[in-house]
């Protein structure tokens, strides 16, 4: 059985008359990671809200969603609070508007892993620390102590995927994780995402709109545009050979971009 | 979605600029609307109850109440309406030359208003009318020096925030002079804001003149005045506490509708802004 | 034609107690750039980039050190050029005033200098369709409104660019097509510009050389053609942590 089924996904914006996203479906099988591609505007972020319900009243969403075969796209909006709580995380692009920036990192941790693990605080502590080494924050006693500001976006960044990796959902979602980072934190968060894969077992779905980090971190992708299906499949099928002329599109301007680094490198290579 | 489409939806800032124009025609045009004269005293007829002579009766000295609160729109509510003008031009002028020009200037101007900023402005007002003695102009000179250090911070702190966008670094570095950049960029992008501040502020200045002239400092009679109604009415409350309504409802609404209206104003504003920065 | 001469530059933050602690952003920076030429300044945020470029914008003074163009300080220069710099910043939504339509912010920069150039051809040179004209700034996308300030930036034929992350908030796509406007644009207008990134992989597209600014330090300046042969520590991480797709 699949851990996430969307079937016929379409949500339409009642205010403005338009519409988001039309019937899109997909499914993502358990311990595998699932790509969505798209520009901004594609509707992508809308989707996942649309997925876990948490869409403004005039939004009118419909299609179905099961989640470990359950339809939660018919939940009542508590047990779906709970289903989001226990079995799903999200990890958004901006980390900074994430965190309450009034209290220090460690005591949000703290907090958030007391309330839903059911731990002691001392138990949380240990825990907070051990999951900031894990996604490769060194001196995480250190950090805990932190105020948001006083963190870079890359820290921040990594603390949420901390809380979210601690929380063990059986699904995370990562929203555009790495576009407000430096290139090298970037391939740093890139590599740490691909430690997490093998390690935790855990499914990944991964909303992006740079292919690059798609090709990395899935093996499942979905094109987007404008709020349609263009196509999907196998990653590495959909990005070598891409079907729609939208995908090749996507592609092409991807690889006009890198070629002169990609010719600089390679004549490099030559010489040696 | 301009800032006037969204007050035309907005019901309570409608009707607030409705109620507030209306009190702008009957101060204007006061002379004509006003059934009797605001002064005449008519010692036979003081004190009586609602006539078709005297719509609001009269007070113990038989001026009628309704004509004596339209001609103090034009004291109560013009004059604070000038005060504020003219505050807020001295704060656009030396609030922006702080917030534009920086530097040596802006440091000064801030000292200067962080002394006059260190007194509580009551006693201020109460000093300067002291010394100046009671009376229309002085009272509107004292509210002046009382709050022009606030304003001319305020705006230039709001200068300062929109001379920090990229458009008007854009600006700065393609060689536009200041004053182009002054004139064109920073002056209407703050108007709004101004605009909200002053509105919202318009009703203390109200409240301020009605209290100094209550307090016999401002306002001189037999000029009619809402605070000095307020004060006159005061010496009859025990047999007639009645006279006390009119003119203290006066002043509650209008503050009320002013406050009300810096409210959405502010909204409005705000709302623009989130659309546009999306 | 530009040269940055042993600029120093720190600022001064308040910390615990009353004592102003100085920051310093920028030590002994010093390099030239010819007439022509597009030199690329990567470094992460935090490492001085913005710095820098707000320095030779003239928008900041400089602690020690200076910023000379055609021998005149950056400031001075702008005042007896104007029009002749110019800048596209990557935060396109504040970089336009908001009450303004499309067509008065780039007549605003095509009056400065009396150009004989019109609107219609700028338009046509960022590849906008005219339409776009009498719109407001929130009714254009990301790309469009980036194109916009590309076509403001050189509607005065400016000498001098300098283009502060002007790709980087854009997605891929977006990026690549206005990466080839400039690439155009480049060879069109012969302008010397100093291009901002964080992405290796957009400035080897556009620019001729590369300088890596890392903790206030320039640690290293390649020509592009080289950029494999990197020697500092810095240099060499950056590039690897290139995120290649192929």
């Amino acid at each position: 059985m699949a851990l996430l089924e969307v079937k016929n996904l379409s949500i339409y914006d009642t205010q403005t008359e338009n519409s988001i996203i039309e019937k899109i479906s997909f499914t993502v099988e358990r311990n595998s990671s699932f790509g969505i591609v798209g520009e901004s505007g594609s509707g992508k972020s809308m989707m996942v809200k649309g997925i876990l319900g948490l869409m403004a009243p005039w939004m009118n969403v419909s299609g179905s969603v099961y989640f470990t075969g359950i339809d939660i796209s018919e939940m009542k909006t508590k047990a779906l609070r709970q289903v989001r709580a226990n079995n799903i995380s999200l990890i958004m692009q901006d980390a900074m508007s994430a965190f309450d920036p009034l209290d220090t990192i460690g005591k949000q941790m703290i907090e958030t892993f007391s309330e839903n693990l059911q731990v002691s605080k001392k138990e949380a502590k240990q825990l907070a620390t051990s999951v900031l080494q894990r996604v490769g924050i060194k001196e995480a006693i250190h950090v805990l102590k932190k105020y948001p500001h006083q963190l870079s976006g890359g820290m921040l960044q990594r603390c949420m995927i901390a809380i979210a990796v601690a929380l063990k959902p059986d699904m995370i979602i990562a929203d555009e994780p790495t576009t407000a980072l430096d290139a090298i934190t970037q391939s740093d968060i890139i590599k740490m995402f691909q430690k997490l894969q093998t390690e935790l077992g855990t499914t990944f779905i991964f909303i992006s709109h740079d292919l690059a980090m798609i090709q990395q971190l899935t093996q499942e992708v979905m094109v987007m545009k404008n709020g349609k299906q263009v196509e999907s499949g196998k990653t590495s099928d959909v990005l070598r050979r891409p079907q729609h002329t939208y995908t090749q599109y996507l592609v092409n301007t991807r690889l006009t971009m890198t070629k002169s680094f990609e010719k600089v490198l390679r004549k490099d290579t030559d010489h040696a | 979605m301009g800032v006037l489409t969204k007050l035309r939806n907005d019901r309570s800032a409608m009707i607030c600029i409705i109620f507030l124009l209306i009190v702008a025609l009957a101060g204007i045009f006061a002379p004509w609307i006003a059934p009797n004269s605001p002064i005449d005293v008519n010692v036979k007829e003081k004190l009586v109850g609602i006539s078709a002579t005297y719509p609001l009766g009269t007070d113990q000295l038989g001026r009628c109440i309704l004509s004596r609160l339209l001609y103090g729109i034009r004291t109560t509510v013009f004059i604070a309406c000038i005060a504020m003008v003219v505050t807020i031009v001295i704060g656009v002028i030396i609030g922006g030359i702080a917030g534009i020009f920086r530097g040596k200037i802006d440091e000064f101007i801030m000292r200067v208003c962080d002394i006059f900023m260190s007194f509580p402005s009551e006693v201020m007002i109460l000093a300067i009318v002291g010394v100046m003695g009671p009376g229309i102009t002085n009272i509107v000179i004292a509210s002046i020096i009382a709050k022009w250090a606030w304003y001319t911070r305020m705006i230039r702190s709001i200068v300062r925030k929109y001379s920090d966008t990229n458009y008007i670094q854009y600006a700065r570095v393609s060689g536009f002079s200041r004053w182009h950049i002054a004139r064109k960029h920073i002056f209407p992008s703050t108007a709004g804001e101004i605009s909200v501040l002053a509105t919202l502020d318009i009703g203390s200045v109200i409240i301020m003149i009605s209290g100094l002239s209550f307090l016999g400092l401002g306002v001189q009679p037999p000029t009619a005045e809402w605070g000095m109604m307020l004060n006159e009415a005061k010496n009859v409350m025990t047999i007639h506490p009645a006279l006390m309504l009119p003119p203290g409802i006066a002043i509650l609404l209008v503050v009320a509708a002013f406050n009300f209206l810096g409210d959405s104003l502010q909204d409005a504003f705000n709302a623009k802004h989130g659309k546009r920065m999306r | 034609m530009l040269e940055v001469n042993h600029v120093y530059k720190s600022y001064s933050k308040t910390s615990t107690g009353f004592r102003k602690k100085s920051m310093p952003v920028l030590m002994d920076i010093t390099f030239p750039i010819n007439k022509g030429e597009w030199v690329a300044l990567v470094g992460e945020s935090g490492s001085g980039k913005s710095t820098l470029s707000r320095l030779m914008l003239g928008l900041e003074k400089a602690d020690s050190g200076n910023v000379l163009i055609e021998g005149k300080t950056a400031a001075k220069w702008i005042k007896e050029n104007r029009g002749k710099m110019s800048v596209v910043f990557q935060d396109y939504t504040s970089s336009v005033n908001p009450s303004f339509k499309v067509k008065d912010i780039i007549n605003e920069s095509l009056k400065l200098t009396n150009h004989s150039k019109i609107m219609e051809s700028l338009m046509e040179k960022v590849d906008l369709p005219l339409s776009l004209l009498d719109r407001y700034p929130h009714e254009l996308s990301g790309g469009q409104l980036q194109r916009v300030c590309i076509a403001r930036a050189i509607s005065t034929n400016p000498t001098f660019l300098v283009l502060d992350e002007a790709v980087s908030s854009l997605d891929v796509p977006i990026q690549a097509q206005i990466l080839e406007l400039l690439h155009k644009l480049k060879k069109e207008f012969g302008m010397t510009c100093l291009f901002i990134a964080h992405d290796l992989q957009t400035v080897a597209y556009l620019c001729d050389a590369v300088m890596f600014l890392h903790e206030g330090k320039i640690v290293e300046r390649v020509e592009t053609e080289n950029l494999a042969n990197v020697q500092s520590e810095y240099a060499k991480r950056l590039l690897n942590s290139v995120i290649r797709f192929s």
